[in-house]
């Protein structure tokens, strides 16, 4: 029996779904001609000599190989190979998704490296990599540029280098591990490169643990800390870009969060408006509440909270503006990702759900 | 304020000062900006603090307007007064709350004839 047997008919089979984080898989060996001179033949050999490079090699602390691969994932016991375009589309289908946003694994980790050089060459080899293998195989794979945040001049040249790829639909900013949170002024190159190309801005962490807030959570039990690593890191990136008026400088500028589901964001609108009230001097570009920037902010629904009354979703939705700005998200294939039926269970219209499943996307991506 | 009350004497409020005033059961602030007169209530919308309580501090506030291309100015010197509960800031002549455009302060009707100032 083949896997597509085995899965029942879908409410989704009828309806546009755009799936906002799908992740690809990166290994040295697959990456290496993508890289320029050093660093191709460099990562050439941490394919073969993984182990003991953490720290200077491809990816610190990604596992790579059989005991990745096994992982059980998604609707698989072992791990669907998502090294190409064809598998990926051919993935997305068993899930009745039309169209699917493409994020690395290694790339969730870029703000980690140490070395400048080496994270942009990451990001321009990841870039090309996923043009080359993914979205110039599939018309229903979309790409999200990938860039390194150490030097955000050197982030602004590789958007504009690859924006204009057709597929290339948004731009990633990776926060797992980011020293500077995204209010800073340093980023103003990226949030003008991607005003001139109309790009959404995507915001996605990992679970790391890295001396940096909020990665500093080493001595906390795996739960709380992948918990926290996503809930936390999106709270301060969201809270410091508005604290610091980026949506009122660039107003063309989309936001999107992906990886923390619906509740946090309502309590970042509701705490940074009572701050604001007694603060307003410490956001003075500010021409409304933060809470109504936050209702304009899109936010992906994966991992979707699993409340004991389903009718909480349907308020969480509501506190955040869902109905406009909430897109699905599968995360497959990792541990922790959603089907659709988690939107399928929200007491909200059909209008709603299928605005959320694809129609939300298909408006913020122009797809 | 159906009719005209008579608050103070202009020489009672120096330039930059304020006094509490009471109308019947209602405390309301007046204040000198400029030798200009302006009223508004002693009570913050917020949670009921006494916004021009005395050391109510009578000063300007960072901006950076639209129409300025977002440069930082130190604006409206003078004319905010913060709330000595939780500081919320209001524009004194216009009652404007400067974080919450939906909790402004009602202003009065101030009038001034010879040197006595009238509210309503």
């Amino acid at each position: 029996m083949s896997d597509q047997a085995k899965i029942p008919k879908s409410p989704l089979e009828d309806v546009f779904v755009v799936d906002n984080d799908v992740h690809i898989e990166e290994t040295p060996g697959l990456m290496a001609k993508y890289f320029e001179p050093p660093f191709d033949d460099a990562v050439r050999s941490y394919e073969k000599s993984y182990r003991y490079r953490d720290t200077s090699g491809f990816m610190p602390g990604m596992k790579l190989g059989d005991i990745f691969r096994n992982s059980p994932a998604s609707k698989h016991a072992k791990r669907p190979d998502l090294t190409n375009g064809e598998n990926t589309e051919r993935e997305l289908k068993k899930y009745h998704v039309d169209v699917g946003l493409l994020f690395g694994e290694n790339a969730l980790k870029i703000p980690i490296l140490q070395s400048v050089e080496y994270a942009n060459a990451f990001a321009s080899a990841y870039n090309d990599y996923l043009i080359d293998r993914f979205l110039d195989q599939s018309d229903a794979l979309m790409g999200a540029i990938a860039v390194a945040p150490h030097d955000p001049h050197a982030a602004a040249e590789e958007i504009d280098r690859v924006a204009n790829e057709k597929q290339m639909k948004a731009i990633f900013l990776p926060i797992g591990g980011l020293d500077r949170t995204y209010g800073h002024s340093t980023y103003r190159p990226i949030w003008e490169v991607a005003s001139e190309y109309s790009l959404p801005i995507v915001f996605h962490s990992v679970g790391v643990d890295f001396p940096e807030f909020p990665f500093n959570m080493h001595k906390l039990p795996y739960l709380t800390r992948h918990t926290l690593a996503h809930e936390l890191s999106l709270i301060v990136n969201c809270m410091h870009i508005v604290n610091e008026g980026i949506p009122v400088l660039y107003p063309k500028l989309k936001f999107v969060f992906l990886e923390a589901g619906l509740s946090w964001m309502s309590m970042t609108a509701y705490r940074l408006d009572r701050e604001y009230m007694q603060h307003r001097e410490q956001a003075p570009l500010l021409e409304k509440r933060p809470s109504e920037y936050i209702d304009e902010f899109y936010v992906g629904t994966h991992p979707i909270e699993v409340p004991e009354n389903p009718a909480e979703l349907a308020v969480l939705l509501e506190q955040v503006n869902g109905e406009n700005t909430a897109v699905f998200a599968t995360d497959i294939p990792h541990h922790d990702w959603d089907d659709a039926g988690a939107i399928q269970s929200i007491p909200v219209s059909k209008e709603v759900k299928e605005k959320i499943w694809g129609l939300n996307a298909k408006k913020l991506y122009n797809i | 304020m159906a009719k005209k009350h008579l608050v103070s004497k202009t020489s009672e409020i120096p330039k930059g000062e304020h006094k509490i005033v009471r109308i019947g059961r209602v405390e309301i602030g007046l204040f000198n900006i400029n030798d200009k007169f302006y009223a508004i209530p002693n009570v913050c919308p917020h949670q009921y603090g006494p916004i021009c309580n005395n050391g109510a501090i009578k000063q300007g506030t960072l901006v950076g307007k639209r129409e300025n291309n977002f440069k930082l100015e130190w604006d409206y010197k003078g004319e905010i007064v913060s709330c000595p509960w939780h500081q919320l800031q209001y524009h004194i002549p216009t009652g404007r709350c400067l974080s919450f455009p939906d909790m402004n302060l009602k202003t009065y009707t101030v009038t001034v004839e010879k040197d006595l100032i009238y509210i309503g």
